[in-house]
């Protein structure tokens, strides 16, 4: 997806005038009347420098609402024409535009250098190419390729490999070994490492099965689900906090990656996954689960302190088209917010037309600052009926006091006013003493002595600060006045506010979920440049036409559209979303998507290595595995081309580096997760408790402020996927190793080798504390001697046997490390720590072959 | 635990530099060296001749008034207690009142005869050295959304932040050391993201040194240190792990990835002993440390930050930035936070520039000093000011900007910058250009298009370059 700036060589000093010149050097001459297509430099220009202006300047009266002088500038116009806009920006002739003045100098040279070359339009890319581009056409059955070793394929999918293979001059590297095999398939399937013991039942089963009960067992664990889901949180930029400007914990979002991980260990089927986060809540028969799931929506990032709430509703509601169209459809669809896609056929009509769906959509319960996003209650009906009267009562109860708090303050105020004077002369009374006193308590701080009787003291000290700063005196009332009031007013107010303690107390403790619900239906129309305050184009609820099925989507005017979106996602009919997932699971098992850009199938995405079987994939998923994820993942892992070795080859390492075609297993680095719970795993300290929420903080506590970060419990040996995810400030363990901003959706991690992760394993805490653990127990273990304990180290560490060599090596640094260490308190601890540290710090331990 | 005979670190550091270079098993994977093998950090050459070669960011958190500080405004001082008869902002954070002049006098200081108000004397010395552009304008209101569109550019989205930019298009000069650095960073008001890399490589992260939490003598890189193991120690670890790593590689075959990872860790072993003695200001001369205000309480943790800048930059980290923590936001008590707020920055950031340029290193270092946003004219209480992004002064210096002078400006009550506007993505479009970069030309694809740190927008200001 990276690509480092290609243009570096350019010439950086050529003045823009010359860089002008330069780009429409070629057309300048042209005399044709229909409009001039655009080189792609120009295109480039246009789109950047051009485009935006006439948005900005001209479409309202030269658009599709009016077209004044007969022109528009949002299509091709022809060079005669362009010569005209040119002349009236420059103010040559009698046609000045704009008329209420001159644009700025940039601005008019980069539309006077367009018009004057004959006004090169881009070509409509996206439009040609829309009926051909190949994620937009459903995927079929592909016929199964011809190959000429015939020996090697235990599946179709091994055939389609074999064949680019074969037509690229590559052949498949060697079969992996049983050891290397089932801590490939352990650390794949469950984030862990196989146990000495299962390598032993393993290499030790002759049949021909043997791997597919590995696998079996490993599916049906919960470490699966654990190890999976956590893939998908990936992709729904999963959080525990709000991040952005308010970091506000989000106390309840544990639920959904609960869910999400419950899901995986049930096999829920895919669509009815995807199904259940877009519109759960609306399905038949939903329950608390469904609506929990739905929290994908709700889980976004979002500027809860943004002063305009209009901007921040329409915020809320692009990240949430961002998320989902990327992450279920791979469409960058939040392209379009401001501007027809530039490259995929989706408009901003079909942007604002998903945006409606959302809009119709309620995420949250306000908007002013700071916002608060909705969390919906669960649990019994009859209960959240109860804490729903309760409410109801506390908000009556609420209304009546202030209605009469209201009334007594303005009778006390007008009372005041009439002894104005009276205040005035208190308040500069009471500034005279403080200034005979010189140094003493401020004007506010004064004692009551200063306050002549009858008069309010917190009133006087307002007045004496009005005074002070030259302000104009206005009486102002203490904030809490009550106590000021009549007494039978006082009276009153007690026993409200108490009855108001009482029903609070009384309130039913209801457990919430974030997520969404349904809000009145509407229409967005277009916003131009992104703005609610340049409206376009009206648009109806509904999906982006270029991706529309057979069965089109009708929304029912009372209703979102979040229902008939979530079934047209899940439809076997719809040409991406099976797609997208199959490739999503090819990313996580092979390190690099068919599609490379596993977010974006778009035309400035990866056109797929392997396009038929992608749409292998794709159908068998859907139509042979009924969506079934545990299937799918058998039906890859029982290949040839799974379960191929990483063995380098020198000659196809030069034919195709990237091992783009697979001719060998892609060696990986695990990821932070994999890393921590291995490493806690292998010193015997890892915790398996599955679930819940690890952060004890009252709803909508701030997570974070300007000095301090609440303090989380990462020390905890619970499974990574467990610790809680603050966005703004990551857990340093998932910053060193590659985690990324949770704040987007990402499918696709890095895997960077940088210095602190060197630093982490040399000095973080878990490290540390872990190879102490496990040097404990090895030392602990008094049946076995020094040799046998490396053994155990290797067996334990790298799923292998020690080699003699390597036997005699760690001797050795045991020994030079006690004997260069006597005078440490334990020195035979820590030399086995130390060793300890060098097999969770080598390559071994955290690459998987 | 450990009291066995150490090796000082100097001696440890020329062996572990000799150990590096020791690798037998390069010379084997020379051929086979690839791109990814590469160091994405290495130094790389601007794109036209750069004027800085360095960034010092010195940011002041929670919103400097403007108007009490570098932007004097008579008018505001006549009309004091009168309604603001301008328009209002469309969106603003709080209700304010009528207009509040400055409580604190200007003053002229040096040939430039630049106004400085008496909460800045030490500035004011060196205004000569300094430019400031008195009409700063950002797009919101709230500290959180302007502190990232001040850090990346965007008060909406997450994005990579404008050290991480630089580190990505420049690489940086020392390799013991990260590239970009933040010292005493806030984790309010967008935290992380404040420095973080967003989708950028994970090299171009800013790498923090404590927090705004952290007296600065005490802020430590994360993971460079433990009290378990000393450092001869770690350098038997390291030699049986690359001895490891060395026997995989030899029958796995080449792979730059790991070989990458086996070197990692000579790299981290050099960092760890580096940045705790760059840390480690003992050596600097009381005259310096003076000059940074160390001797007195009230400047000494906000100087010793500012030295440290010094230190980092000297050895050629490319991206500084420090933080005066979030202080700055008088709503209320103006007069006396205001006062206490610039006691604590003034010395010390007048030390950095003198330091810098007694050290010749003025010239090529780009000095930017700035809040958010700055504050209203118009009274929020008695004694506070409103947030302002509508109008506020930023300082640069160094690094081929013009000295002494102020450029454009706010109307007369100093609400709105009206002359030479600048917004953020002008500054950032100008300290790129500064660095030798066209800021339209710096991208990154993610997502499906192309990412510039000034987003469409930017246009490098003309009027300040030297």
């Amino acid at each position: 997806m990276s690509a480092e700036p290609k243009n570096r060589t350019l010439q950086w000093s050529v003045s823009a005038v010359a860089w002008l010149t330069a780009i429409y050097a070629t057309v300048a001459a042209t005399t044709q009347s229909g409009p001039v297509t655009a080189t792609p430099t120009q295109a480039a220009h246009f789109e950047s420098k051009v485009r935006p202006v006439f948005i900005s300047k001209c479409i309202a009266c030269h658009g599709d609402k009016q077209q004044i002088a007969g022109l528009r500038l949002d299509r091709p116009i022809s060079p005669a024409m362009a010569k005209k806009v040119a002349a009236a920006v420059e103010y040559h002739g009698a046609t000045k535009m704009p008329p209420g003045g001159k644009m700025g100098a940039q601005d008019i040279a980069a539309v006077a250098a367009w018009g004057k070359a004959g006004g090169p339009w881009p070509a409509k890319v996206a439009v040609k190419t829309k009926q051909r581009f190949w994620a937009f056409v459903p995927p079929t059955v592909p016929s199964l390729p011809k190959v000429k070793n015939t020996s090697w394929a235990k599946s179709p999918l091994d055939l389609f490999v074999l064949a680019k293979l074969e037509e690229k001059g590559l052949k498949p590297a060697p079969a992996a070994d049983k050891t290397t095999l089932i801590r490939r398939a352990t650390l794949d399937l469950t984030g862990l490492p196989p146990t000495p013991s299962e390598i032993d039942a393993f290499t030790a089963d002759k049949s021909p099965n043997a791997f597919e009960k590995v696998l079996d067992r490993l599916l049906a664990s919960t470490a699966y689900g654990e190890r999976w889901g956590r893939h998908w949180l990936d992709v729904a930029r999963y959080s525990d906090s709000n991040g952005l400007d308010e970091n506000l914990v989000y106390v309840n979002a544990w639920r959904y990656r609960d869910w999400v991980i419950g899901a995986i260990n049930q096999d829920m089927p895919i669509n009815r996954f995807m199904r259940e986060q877009v519109a759960g809540d609306l399905l038949p028969g939903a329950g608390d689960s469904q609506v929990v799931a739905t929290g994908y929506l709700a889980l976004g990032g979002k500027m809860l302190a943004e002063d305009d709430p209009q901007k921040q509703e329409l915020d809320i509601i692009d990240e949430q088209v961002d998320t989902l169209s990327k992450g279920m459809l791979a469409m960058t669809v939040g392209c379009a917010r401001c501007h027809d896609h530039k490259f995929d056929p989706i408009s901003a009509k079909d942007y604002y037309s998903l945006a409606s769906i959302f809009k119709s959509t309620k995420t949250m319960d306000k908007f002013t600052v700071v916002a608060e996003w909705q969390e919906r209650m669960l649990g019994p009906k009859e209960q959240q009926e109860r804490l729903k009267k309760v409410e109801q009562s506390l908000k009556e109860k609420s209304e009546v006091r202030d209605k009469i708090r209201q009334k007594e303050r303005a009778e006390l105020l007008a009372k005041i006013e009439l002894e104005k004077e009276a205040y005035i002369s208190a308040a500069k009374l009471l500034i005279e003493a403080e200034k005979s006193k010189n140094s003493g308590p401020s004007v506010s701080e004064q004692g009551d002595a200063q306050t002549p009787k009858g008069l309010i003291k917190e009133v006087v000290a307002g007045v004496a600060a009005q005074v002070k700063s030259g302000a104009a005196v206005k009486l102002e009332l203490p904030e809490n006045a009550d106590h000021l009031f009549p007494a039978p007013k006082v009276a009153e107010l007690k026993a409200l506010n108490d009855e108001i303690k009482q029903l609070n107390d009384s309130k039913p403790t209801i457990p919430r979920a974030m997520a969404v619900s349904e809000a009145p239906a509407k229409d967005l129309p277009v916003h131009v440049r992104g703005s609610y305050l340049t409206l376009g184009e009206k648009t109806t609820r509904g999906v982006p036409a270029i991706m529309s099925t057979n069965a089109p989507v009708v929304i029912p005017k009372d209703k979102s559209g979040r229902l008939e979106l979530a079934n047209w996602i899940a439809s076997p009919k719809n040409p991406l979303t099976a797609r997208v997932f199959v490739n999503r699971v090819w990313r996580w098992k092979f390190g690099k998507g068919l599609v490379g850009s596993v977010d974006n199938f778009g035309i400035l995405g990866n056109l797929p290595t392997h396009p038929e079987l992608l749409d292998w994939l794709a159908k068998s998923f859907v139509t042979e595995d009924n969506w079934s994820l545990k299937r799918f993942q058998k039906r890859i892992m029982l290949t040839s081309t799974y379960q191929m070795s990483t063995q380098y080859n020198a000659k196809f390492a030069n034919l195709d580096p990237e091992n783009r075609y697979l001719w060998r297993f892609n060696r990986r680095r695990l990821e932070a997760e994999a890393i921590r719970d291995s490493i806690f795993f292998v010193s015997g300290m890892l915790d398996r408790k599955m679930g819940g929420t690890m952060m004890n903080l009252p709803p909508r506590a701030y997570v974070t402020n300007d000095q301090s970060a609440n303090p989380i419990q990462y020390d905890s040996p619970r499974r990574a996927v467990y610790l809680p995810v603050i966005r703004a400030n990551i857990y340093d363990v998932y910053t060193a190793f590659d985690f990324g901003d949770p704040t987007v959706m990402n499918g696709d991690r890095a895997s960077t080798t940088v210095a602190p992760q060197a630093l982490f394993m040399l000095n973080g805490k878990v490290v540390l504390t872990a190879t102490k653990a496990q040097a404990t127990n090895l030392l602990a273990r008094k049946d076995i001697d020094d040799k046998a304990r490396i053994q155990s180290l290797f067996r334990t560490c790298f799923g292998r046997p020690a080699k003699p060599n390597e036997i005699v090596r760690s001797l050795s640094y045991l020994s030079k490390f006690e004997q260069a260490y006597a005078k440490a308190n334990e020195p035979k601890l820590s030399a086995w720590q130390s060793l300890c540290k060098t097999f969770i710090g080598s390559n071994e331990f955290i690459y998987v072959e | 635990m450990w009291n066995s005979d150490q090796l000082s670190r100097r001696e440890l550091l020329r062996a572990s530099a000799l150990g590096f270079g020791n690798l037998a098993f390069l010379g084997l994977l020379a051929n086979e060296a690839s791109a990814q093998s590469k160091n994405p950090l290495a130094p790389k050459s601007p794109m036209y001749p750069a004027r800085a070669k360095r960034v010092i960011f010195v940011f002041l958190h929670g919103g400097p008034s403007q108007v009490d500080t570098f932007d004097p405004k008579p008018l505001l001082t006549r009309d004091h207690g009168k309604p603001f008869t301008g328009e209002m902002p469309r969106i603003v954070s709080s209700p304010t009142g009528n207009l509040l002049k400055s409580p604190w006098e200007f003053k002229h200081y040096g040939e430039s005869g630049i106004e400085v108000s008496d909460l800045f004397p030490h500035v004011g010395s060196c205004v000569d050295d300094l430019c400031f552009i008195n009409s700063m304008y950002g797009s919101n209101s709230r500290h959180g959304a302007a502190l990232l569109e001040l850090h990346t550019g965007s008060d909406t989205f997450v994005r990579p932040s404008m050290g991480s930019w630089v580190t990505y298009g420049l690489g940086t000069e020392n390799q013991n050391l990260p590239g970009f650095l933040t010292i005493c960073p806030t984790l309010g008001h967008g935290g992380v993201n404040n420095w973080s890399s967003a989708f950028l490589p994970a090299y171009t992260q800013g790498t923090p040194i404590g927090n705004a939490g952290i007296e600065a003598p005490n802020a430590r890189i994360p993971f460079i240190h433990n009290d378990e193991t000393p450092a001869e120690a770690q350098r038997l670890e390291i030699e049986l792990m690359r001895k490891m790593g060395l026997d995989q590689l030899s029958h796995l075959g080449p792979d730059p990835a790991l070989e990458g990872r086996i070197n990692s860790y000579e790299l981290a072993f050099r960092m760890q002993l580096a940045a705790p003695e760059l840390q480690e200001i003992a050596g600097e001369s009381e005259e310096t440390k003076k000059l940074y205000g160390l001797d007195d309480p009230k400047t000494r943790n906000f100087g010793h930050q500012c030295l440290l800048a010094r230190r980092f930059s000297e050895k050629g980290v490319r991206f500084v930035q420090v933080t005066h923590s979030y202080k700055w936001d008088q709503h209320d008590a103006l007069r006396k936070e205001h006062e206490s707020n610039a006691k604590e920055v003034d010395k010390p950031i007048a030390g950095l520039i003198k330091d810098l340029k007694s050290r010749g290193m003025l010239k090529d270092t780009l000095v930017v000093i700035s809040g958010e946003f700055g504050r209203t004219p118009v009274a929020q209480g008695t004694d506070g000011r409103d947030h302002n992004p509508h109008g506020f002064t930023t300082i640069l210096a160094g690094g081929g900007v013009k000295a002494g002078i102020k450029y454009g400006a706010t109307d007369d009550y100093g609400f709105f910058a009206v002359k030479d506007k600048v917004h953020i993505h002008d500054l950032h479009a100008t300290m790129l250009h500064l660095l030798g970069i066209d800021h339209t030309k710096l991208t990154y694809f993610h997502g499906g298009r192309n990412y510039r740190l000034t987003d469409v927008h930017g246009n490098i200001v003309k009027g300040i370059l030297a």
